[in-house]
């Protein structure tokens, strides 16, 4: 975070929100909810327990004070946390394979290939781990009776996936080198194209990048907790990064929303 | 004009006394489907592999290959790639990427085509092969036969002008066997492609191929037309289809033999005046308590559908039972289940008394299970290595000798101190079954162990669970091949939506269905009752009467 | 089983908090406590003069007031000692009685570490800022817990910008900077 100020994290969590329930599907689960509150509200009471900054002294823990500064850090610091968690888990659901490959493959369409043979192999390796290991046991010829007996079979069945991976690889690149993996001039295959409303968020997303650098540098934006709480900025131009911040947080959940209205007036 | 020539080829592989193919002269003209066969090891993928330089193998080479008219080496990289495709054995490892499209992709995308026109010679091709409908799938979550049938549309996604199969359908059954050999006709007769594929399981090529070229020991035996090459001394038994076996059985030597069920029909009808009903076959009385059975069993993996459900099986002692059933029926669950291997969900399974689940245990040193890639069993970098591993935990005094003991009715004791994935398909098959059998096991669940082999191979591991079940095993055989169910099962069973749908001998079994049972139940279908093996059906031929024969035809 | 896992890790969470932890309100804590009667005493003064009109000072801190205009937070005060107190203990009472900020950490046993005076904490004017205590003059090497006080004891606690070179400590200027 270039700085400490309470908007941008409200922001960022409240976009964030939106946004893993638009691509959750819309029902918020009440089990995920309470966990992330009871993941927050630690923070927050755990921050007054290590940091005692501030000058409001609400009381004294083993001779050492607890301030509503350090309580309030605790709480900006969770919704930040909690916004970026939340980010993460979109990014996830939203970054498929396809998308990643897409943007390597134009440049490198051999660590495109590179990259779906990891996504090809990685259920292969565990589909086939499991086979070994239950193919050993429908025979009966392994003993699983102490821990260290159990540890040893497992890794004997492991180098056995590696012996059988290694070998029926071999097939794969005949495969792929069949297929022509050794020329020149190889292209990277995807339908994603770049069309008029990428550009128009790309602008946006840049330029107002750039603006939140610049308040970033220049302060405006600024605010502390310790050891007083400064007052939140709100001059214009600390409003107009505000906004900034809010048009990158919310252009993912505004392109979805704009997206499920047309198909609505469309129907 | 001349696809493909060979002249004189005679090819050695590396530290290789023998020659794997020697002095070979083949000719095919372009639009030709060519069949070749032989047992295993005769040389089909050797051949097949020189021909596109990408694949050949290292070793010692002379003689001289033509292809389009260019010898091999003057080919460029990017003619090879794109004009000649190749289907491998393997459904699984020759897929690369991680979706069907990208996969379909891939050729191209090596050639270079900008996306727009990839994703339309995509899109036409998955349409050609009926797999639209998978074209956004992950590869990971298709059938057997659905990545063979991608691997063929990628093979032929780049418009070669010569397509290459070894043993393609050779690991799938025999309904996906069935629709890819159908594409691969559709490509010589509509596309004019020309086609050489190798295959064990000729019934559906032999009699549309142009040619059929058989090679033993490195050798070309026979190249012929189908019907020629059908009635050829030279040509080994195994390879040919059904129809021309009985023929052959029958001690026939005309020229026009039948190559397909209808023919075979035909032949019968023209040249046999056939009783109606001959002998019953009656169930043979079962012997005390079943050494297996299951009640009730229901069964399904954490992502929900019932593979098993409310399934009830009872197995005799000393019985073979055959399961057939579709892809993905459940067979393999069900030996696994019974394995213990598995838990079910509800209803219970009981090994020579012991349930599987209260005296798991007890119940899994009864069981073992040959699974359907033996190499799954092989822990160790000898075959010595795994079965004394195995014989460990079983006895441990008697462990040398009992590896002895085992080896030597198998037949294994040469490879002994070999490393097991250097074993040809037939040799691992044998060392897994080493391995289970030095435990001494008493039941034995067997998946596919037919899977892939030449006839002679079949016939010996038929012979092999025979001579098991005279030691006192019971054994349960999952397997597609109807013909090597009806050779050594004393009952067959079909597994379908769950639960076990018919239970008989192989001969009220294949005869009540009619699609999914042996060549010769099809054959003789209207013409003997119970009637499942060729064998069954030329000994009821020859007890038959014989037509007198006006006319020399069939 | 889960369950039951984490419930006793609670249940032990909670008694670990009731046994472990002392809580006392502001009130509590800033009670008079009895004066001590003794014959020794030592003289305390704290002092951050080096932050006074030091531009490196951060903006919040400088606007806060809690930097006094002569950088003065405790002026000289005789306070009497025991045996066996450390400048530590001092310190601590003294800051108590004048209901001025503390924060500290205990490493070990032993060994306490002071973090902050009066919400003015290390690194505040530089990478090497921070509290430190010289007596009569020298600048002790051992945790100021550690260094037991006789009588007649001059302590200064002073904030320093520059790694102790600027309140007067030749440690780091004869024996060369290591990290601070």
């Amino acid at each position: 975070m270039l700085t400490l100020n309470p908007v941008f994290a409200a922001l960022s969590l409240i976009a964030a929100l939106i946004l893993r329930l638009i691509v959750q599907g819309g029902r918020p689960q009440i089990k995920a909810i309470l966990r992330a509150a009871l993941f927050m509200a630690l923070i927050t009471v755990l921050n007054p327990v290590f940091s005692h900054h501030g000058v409001t002294v609400l009381f004294f823990l083993n001779d050492l004070p607890i301030t509503r500064e350090a309580i309030l850090y605790g709480a900006y610091m969770s919704a930040a946390i909690m916004a970026v968690v939340l980010w993460c888990g979109v990014l996830s659901s939203c970054m498929t394979s396809d998308k990643v490959i897409h943007l390597v493959g134009r440049a490198f369409p051999h660590l495109a290939v590179l990259i779906s043979l990891t996504l090809r192999f990685i259920p292969l390796f565990k589909e086939r781990f499991k086979g070994i290991i239950d193919a050993q046991r429908a025979a009966g010829v392994n003993d699983e009776t102490t821990m260290i007996k159990k540890l040893s079979f497992y890794i004997k069945a492991f180098s056995a996936l590696v012996t059988m991976i290694l070998e029926d690889s071999i097939d794969t690149s005949d495969s792929m080198k069949a297929r022509g993996i050794t020329l020149s001039g190889r292209t990277s295959y995807s339908d994603f194209s770049f069309h008029f409303d990428d550009a128009v968020v790309l602008a946006l997303v840049l330029s107002s990048a750039a603006y939140l650098m610049i308040s970033g540098a220049a302060g405006f934006v600024d605010l502390s907790f310790y050891p007083v709480i400064t007052p939140l900025p709100v001059s214009v131009k600390a409003l107009a990064a505000y906004a900034a911040f809010g048009v990158i947080a919310f252009i993912p959940a505004a392109k979805e929303v704009i997206a499920w209205r047309h198909s609505r007036l469309r129907a | 004009m001349e696809t493909l020539a060979f002249e004189g080829v005679s090819f050695k592989y590396p530290d290789s006394d023998r020659y794997a193919l020697e002095n070979i002269d083949l000719r095919v003209n372009s639009g030709e489907l060519v069949l070749l066969c032989g047992r295993s090891g005769s040389g089909k993928s050797t051949l097949l592999r020189l021909i596109k330089r990408e694949l050949s193998p290292f070793g010692e080479l002379s003689g001289s290959i033509t292809v389009f008219g260019k010898s091999r080496e003057q080919l460029s990289v990017r003619e090879s790639v794109s004009k000649i495709g190749f289907v491998m054995q393997s459904c699984e490892n020759q897929i690369v990427t991680e979706s069907v499209w990208r996969e379909l992709a891939f050729g191209l995308e090596s050639l270079g085509l900008q996306s727009g026109e990839i994703r339309r010679k995509t899109a036409e091709t998955a349409m050609s092969f009926g797999i639209d409908k998978l074209y956004r799938r992950k590869t990971a979550t298709l059938s057997g036969g659905e990545k063979q049938l991608l691997n063929l549309a990628c093979a032929t996604v780049c418009e070669p002008s010569l397509l290459l199969l070894d043993e393609p359908t050779s690991q799938l059954d025999p309904i996906s066997a069935r629709e890819f050999l159908s594409h691969v006709l559709d490509l010589n007769r509509e596309l004019g492609l020309t086609v050489i594929i190798s295959e064990h399981r000729t019934d559906g090529i032999f009699p549309y191929a142009d040619r059929v070229v058989e090679l033993d020991g490195g050798r070309i035996s026979v190249n012929a037309a189908p019907r020629d090459a059908a009635v050829s001394n030279e040509l080994f038994f195994g390879a040919l289809p059904s129809a021309a076996k009985v023929y052959r059985m029958l001690g026939e030597k005309r020229s026009q033999p039948p190559l397909t069920v209808t023919e075979c029909r035909r032949f019968i009808a023209n040249n046999y005046m056939v009783k109606a009903a001959v002998s019953q076959e009656t169930a043979p009385p079962r012997s005390t308590a079943p050494a297996i059975r299951l009640k009730g069993v229901r069964f399904r993996y954490e992502n929900g559908k019932d593979i098993l459900n409310d399934l009830d099986l009872d197995v005799g002692e000393n019985e073979i039972l055959a399961v057939l059933g579709g892809n993905g029926a459940g067979k393999s669950t069900l030996l696994k289940v019974i394995a213990g291997v598995e838990k079910p969900l509800y209803g219970k399974v009981e090994v020579l008394g012991r349930n599987t689940v209260k005296r798991k245990n007890e119940a899994r040193s009864l069981v073992s299970m040959l699974p359907q890639d033996p190499r799954m069993l092989f822990l160790s970098s000898s075959v010595r290595g795994d079965i004394m591993q195995s014989a460990d935990t079983a006895d441990k005094e008697n462990a040398e000798k009992e590896l002895m003991r085992v080896c030597s009715k198998l037949g294994i004791e040469h490879l002994l101190d070999r490393h097991p994935y250097d074993l040809s398909g037939g040799e691992q098959q044998k060392a897994a079954l080493a391995k289970l059998l030095v435990r001494k096991p008493r039941i034995l669940l067997l998946d596919e162990p037919t899977k892939g082999m030449d006839y002679d191979a079949k016939l010996s591991t038929i012979a092999l669970v025979k001579e098991l079940r005279g030691e006192g095993l019971t054994m349960i055989l999952v397997t597609h091949d109807a013909e090597c169910a009806a050779l050594c099962a004393d009952r067959c069973a079909l597994l379908f939506d769950g639960s076990i749908v018919s239970n008989d001998t192989p001969e009220r079994f294949f005869s009540s269905l009619s699609h999914y049972t042996t060549a010769a139940a099809h054959i003789s279908r209207g013409f003997f009752e119970n009637t499942v093996t060729a064998r069954q059906l030329v000994s009821r031929l020859e007890s038959s009467e014989k037509r007198e024969v006006n006319t020399d035809k069939t | 089983m889960k369950r039951i896992l984490a419930v006793t890790a609670a249940v032990l969470a909670a008694l670990a908090a009731v046994f472990l932890l002392t809580f006392e309100t502001v009130g509590d804590h800033y009670k008079e406590t009895d004066t001590v009667i003794s014959d020794a005493s030592v003289t305390i003064s704290v002092s951050c003069a080096e932050l006074c009109g030091n531009g490196d000072v951060g903006k919040a801190l400088r606007d806060s007031g809690l930097v006094p205009d002569d950088g003065v937070i405790i002026p000289e005060t005789q306070y009497p000692i025991s045996e066996g107190d450390t400048v530590f203990d001092v310190l601590r009472a003294v800051l108590k009685d004048n209901r001025i900020h503390f924060d500290y950490t205990d490493i070990s046993d032993r060994s306490a570490y002071v973090k902050g005076i009066n919400n003015i904490y290390e690194y505040d004017c530089s990478d090497i800022s921070g509290w430190m205590y010289s007596v009569n003059g020298i600048f002790p090497t051992v945790a100021s817990s550690e260094y037991t006080l006789s009588d007649g004891d001059v302590i200064l606690w002073q904030y320093t910008c520059d790694l102790g070179r600027d309140v007067g400590d030749t440690y780091y200027t004869l024996h060369g900077s290591d990290a601070a």
